[in-house]
């Protein structure tokens, strides 16, 4: 996933916690050869590489993962869409020309457990869900560790708790200001939920409107709090490229998330955060 | 046979000046390297580039041009102010299709003693059955001609103490073809071996494995013991000769001397087929400083593939894939927000910590996969400056440093891991040949 992990468990012995990383490194292996679409011998890349030509046998594991996807593309309303990798790649790399997508040209066969493609050069990217499913996982594992207090973060923007903080009844995780990093603009208190925050920058172009293919203009952050992990992922990246109304109506089909967006505006010369949208938060 | 004095200095793919940028191209390669003072075979490449008068040219003869001869002699066909002069082998199919790539120019013998002979023959590229290395090498020495042999050294260590005995009194220069030792690659690696980016070295892993019955189908059976000479003990020393050599000359490089023992153990448990060469060698051997060298090489699986694995406390270098291991990875610095929550969890509660943001970036490749050691390398894997050294140094008449003791010291090591294996028992170290 090409990014840093950071595990904080308090009160566990250093060769406690030195096995426990052991296990985590090899789960998250495991999960690098099954979701990544950039290592030429993980699963999806195969499946991305050969479901044009027929039916692609999958594992259990990603089958589940990509019908999964699926359904939250129904939950949605189609603003989560695994189904942007090609888009995505030409938007990254400045490529011109049509990018297939669309869970139209997708077909996943439960019965043979397969996928298949009925566009060439379509590609799926679990880019904006991967962090999300490993983090799960991850917190099953420490739970059957018998972990009680952990914090886990997969390079800042996607964060699992579990239980409280040793002496409180919560993590009290703050959301960090883009332009100062000392700054918490606004605090979530967690306590086993995650937390999943997505950016749209100018300079950093990286999500994608799925209704358009275009990217999302302003330089927002949008973070989610909520008890899945995966859902947590899901939702910001969907809710970012989608105006209030379309929020509303996405957040009735995820009870008891939470969320809150901050943007940023020229003040004096200087960027400004601002609240610009907030839900149950 | 016709026998041209001007030999074959070039053919039609590569002309002169192609052959000089060819040279300056892989040169480049090593610039930069902190470590080239402690690479001093590479001193013949330092020398100018040859002119065009008959006295820079390099007049050579190829004994064996099978599949590895014809390999070398496409290198030789490309470096600038070489002739191959004459080419020698004693299968006649082999023989004319050398003599046609040369575009007939070069004198041709089934008989390598006819280039011995030859005036006009400044040295000769020895790429025969390890049986021949050691009878070639010193009737070339003996007819004072400059001699590039290819690895391994000689098929027993007496010979192997006769050989490096001859080149080292010998006013002619002597290579061995041991290329790792010209692949900038490993210059780099052994740079960062130096450096001591991977702290003290603790283990060197050596593995070369494939499935394949190493077999070549003879154009009749009474030539089967000549095609198959890997095979067969008489001629050959089998997997610890063709393919540990490497490795080990790698090994002894790298930890700057010999084994002082090794012990192993070596068996025929796939190819029944008649061979009398092991099939799967495990050999371990003994440096100074409490170092080992782990080494195995099988037939009848490739899965792990090839590779030279050198591990310290702080990181693992994989030399022939060039990639770097950090067991902390250094580019990872800890995130500001995480190391404070841990610190005010040290004292108390933790009180709101920034600790949430986007990525700002997309998912890209991962780089669990090493660190390359030298990036988007696409050069000569030593082989081309190996034999324009070889030149050079047979222009200069001088003795290029070390290479004697390379050729020694890893030709001697194989065959002490075959004897261990051979006797089932430790075998020391047979001490150094006589200067």
């Amino acid at each position: 996933m090409n990014t840093r992990l950071s595990l904080v468990l308090p009160g566990l012995p250093p060769e406690d916690g030195e096995a426990l990383g052991v296990a985590v490194a090899r789960q998250l292996a495991d999960d690098e050869r099954r979701m990544s679409r950039f290592a030429p011998g993980a699963e999806l890349a195969s499946a991305n590489r050969a479901a044009a030509n027929g039916p692609f046998p999958l594992s259990e594991k990603l089958f589940e993962e990509l019908s999964m996807c699926r359904a939250h593309w129904v939950r949605t309303g189609g603003a989560f869409d695994i189904t942007l990798g090609a888009v995505n790649d030409n938007l990254r790399l400045a490529k011109s020309g049509d990018a297939v997508s669309g869970w139209e040209h997708v077909d996943l066969d439960a019965a043979r457990r397969t996928v298949s493609f009925a566009r060439e050069g379509l590609r799926l990217d679990l880019g904006g869900i991967g962090k999300g499913i490993a983090l799960a996982a991850l917190g099953q594992l420490l739970r059957e560790r018998g972990v009680a207090h952990a914090f886990v973060s997969f390079g800042d923007s996607s964060i699992l708790t579990i239980g409280s903080q040793p002496s409180g009844d919560h993590w009290p995780v703050g959301i960090r200001d883009r332009f100062d990093a000392e700054l918490s603009l606004h605090t979530f208190g967690l306590s086993d939920r995650s937390v999943s925050t997505s950016g749209i920058d100018p300079t950093a172009p990286h999500l994608i409107d799925a209704s358009t293919h275009d990217m999302p203009g302003g330089r927002r952050t949008l973070s989610i709090a909520c008890d899945c992990p995966i859902d947590a992922e899901v939702l910001s990246t969907a809710l970012i490229v989608r105006n209030p109304t379309a929020r509303a109506a996405i957040l009735a089909n995820y009870p008891a998330a939470q969320g809150v967006e901050f943007a940023w505006h020229e003040v004096g010369g200087r960027p400004a955060a601002e609240k610009a949208w907030s839900h149950a938060a | 046979m016709p026998h041209d004095d001007f030999g074959a200095t070039g053919d039609a793919r590569f002309s002169l000046p192609a052959r000089r940028d060819f040279l300056k191209a892989i040169a480049a390669s090593l610039g930069g390297a902190a470590v080239l003072g402690e690479l001093p075979w590479l001193s013949p490449l330092r020398a100018a580039p040859p002119g065009r008068s008959p006295s820079d040219r390099v007049r050579l003869g190829l004994i064996g041009v099978g599949s590895r001869g014809r390999f070398l002699m496409d290198h030789l066909l490309r470096t600038p102010g070489v002739e191959v002069a004459g080419v020698c082998d004693d299968y006649a199919p082999h023989l004319e299709s050398a003599h046609a790539a040369t575009g007939g120019k070069a004198f041709a013998t089934p008989d390598y003693r006819v280039l011995l002979d030859m005036q006009g023959i400044d040295g000769l590229v020895i790429a025969t059955p390890l049986h021949l290395h050691a009878p070639m090498c010193l009737a070339a020495f003996a007819a004072e001609k400059h001699v590039f042999c290819e690895k391994s050294l000689a098929l027993t260590i007496d010979d192997c103490k006769r050989v490096a005995t001859a080149a080292s009194r010998s006013s002619r220069v002597f290579h061995i073809g041991h290329q790792r030792l010209f692949d900038a690659r490993f210059h780099k690696a052994l740079d960062h071996m130096r450096r001591g980016d991977l702290g003290p070295i603790t283990q060197i892993r050596a593995y070369w494995h494939r499935n394949l019955d190493w077999r070549r189908a003879p154009p009749s059976p009474d030539l089967e013991r000549r095609f198959n000479w890997r095979l067969y003990r008489e001629y050959s020393a089998g997997l610890m000769g063709e393919l540990a050599s490497h490795h080990l000359h790698v090994t002894n490089w790298i930890l700057d001397g010999s084994p002082l023992a090794c012990i192993g153990y070596g068996s025929i448990n796939y190819w029944r087929d008649g061979r009398e060469v092991f099939d799967n060698v495990n050999v371990v051997y003994r440096y100074a400083g409490d170092v080992q060298l782990v080494y195995d090489s099988l037939s009848s699986n490739k899965h792990h593939g090839m590779e030279v694995q050198v591990m310290g406390p702080k990181g693992t270098i994989e030399l022939e894939t060039g990639r770097m291991f950090w067991e902390t990875p250094p580019e990872v610095p800890p995130s500001p927000g995480v190391a404070e929550l841990a610190r005010q969890l040290e004292n108390g509660p933790a009180a709101t910590v920034p600790l949430a943001a986007p990525t700002w970036s997309a998912e890209l490749e991962s780089t669990a996969d090493g660190v390359p050691i030298v990036a988007n390398w696409a050069g000569d894997d030593g082989t081309g400056l190996s034999i324009a050294a070889f030149a050079n140094a047979v222009r200069s008449g001088e003795q290029t440093p070390h290479m004697i003791d390379h050729a020694y010291r890893s030709g001697v090591a194989a065959l002490m891991g075959l004897q261990a294996m051979e006797q089932r028992r430790e075998i020391a170290w047979p001490g150094n040949y006589a200067v």
